[in-house]
């Protein structure tokens, strides 16, 4: 593709005009393919703000059906969807906001079995996993591949997000060394702690795919919604990390 | 020395507090702070330290907004934040 179509400057004509952007944004954009593993409260806002902004391929990794108490957050789904894999709610309501956008759902969440094959021609992933084996062995890809990462997270009203530019900036293997201890289930969250960081997200992807903005590189986005504190802390690259460190 | 001590996520629950000041000799460590934390707030210790008494892997430690590891001198470090890792969406 090497020009907008009509169609396209009406579509996105709110996100042309942004200084920086630009059609030459909007075709990187297009020209995107995208992995997000899980479509829930965090990864449903992104994938539902990456198909608005005309990112043209989305690989959604999440299994599982539908339940009802994923309806607090999970926007993408609805009550009619209960008992339905969530992935093919979330690639329904995608394709429902922009059928221009392909979809490529796979009702399977991140492992390290399946990574390889989950990254396969993606230009970007974002992880919006609870469980830190998935979280890790998707920054082990990502690094091994050079793949740029976006790792969010949410507790209650506080939520995080790292940007990963392998061997560039610090990986989420640099800032847990080692897998932290089993992680509950559920937690305590508001949809719109998880609305909040998956937008963040979503942002933080455009920038990437279309070159605009500073990312965030060897810093962790910390923010808390209690008393709206958002703060960045620095993070570096660890010599001995065990996935970019000197000796890999 | 006094420090401002942060605790985020599950940790804030555990101190019952959002934040605190704490008191430290001057030369004290990353390790000493949490050590002092642990004797004045048990139901921390768990969240703070291993099971030999150093400080758990899995606990972030951010000195004046930078990362820092268990034997970092805190001297003329303003605020500690200490983090348990957080993850994102339920299955």
């Amino acid at each position: 593709m090497a020009a907008l179509e009509d169609e396209d400057r009406l579509r996105y004509a709110w996100q042309l005009d942004i200084a920086g952007f630009g059609e030459a944004g909007q075709l990187r954009l297009l020209q995107a393919t995208v992995l997000i593993t899980r479509a829930g409260g965090v990864g449903g806002c992104v994938a539902y703000q990456l198909a608005a902004a005309g990112v043209g391929r989305l690989r959604l990794a999440h299994g599982g059906p539908l339940r009802l108490d994923d309806l607090n957050r999970q926007l993408l789904m609805s009550q009619a969807g209960i008992g339905r894999p969530r992935v093919e709610l979330a690639a329904e309501r995608l394709h429902a906001l922009n059928p221009h956008v392909r979809i490529e759902p796979i009702a399977a969440n991140a492992s390290p079995e399946n990574v390889a094959q989950l990254l396969d021609g993606v230009d970007l992933v974002v992880s919006c996993a609870p469980l830190f084996a998935e979280r890790l062995a998707l920054n082990q890809e990502a690094v091994r591949r050079g793949i740029p990462l976006i790792d969010c997270a949410m507790y209650e009203l506080e939520f995080q997000m790292l940007t990963v530019l392998p061997r560039r900036s610090a990986c989420l293997a640099c800032l847990y060394p080692e897998e932290p201890p089993a992680w509950r289930r559920r937690f305590p969250v508001f949809g719109a702690v998880a609305g909040t960081v998956g937008c963040l997200g979503a942002m933080e992807a455009i920038k990437l795919l279309a070159g605009l903005g500073e990312p965030l590189m060897n810093r962790l986005l910390l923010g808390d919604l209690r008393d709206m504190s958002f703060r960045r802390v620095g993070v570096e690259r660890r010599p001995d990390c065990a996935v970019c460190g000197a000796a890999v | 020395m006094t420090i401002t001590v942060r605790y985020q996520a599950q940790l804030r629950q555990a101190a019952g507090v959002a934040s605190e000041s704490v008191s430290l000799p001057k030369g004290a460590t990353v390790l000493d702070l949490l050590r002092t934390l642990a004797e004045q707030r048990p139901a921390l210790t768990a969240h703070l330290l291993g099971n030999t008494g150093g400080k758990r892997p899995s606990l972030l430690v951010f000195a004046d907004d930078h990362q820092v590891e268990a034997t970092q001198s805190l001297n003329g470090i303003v605020e500690v934040i200490l983090m348990t890792p957080i993850a994102g969406g339920l299955f």
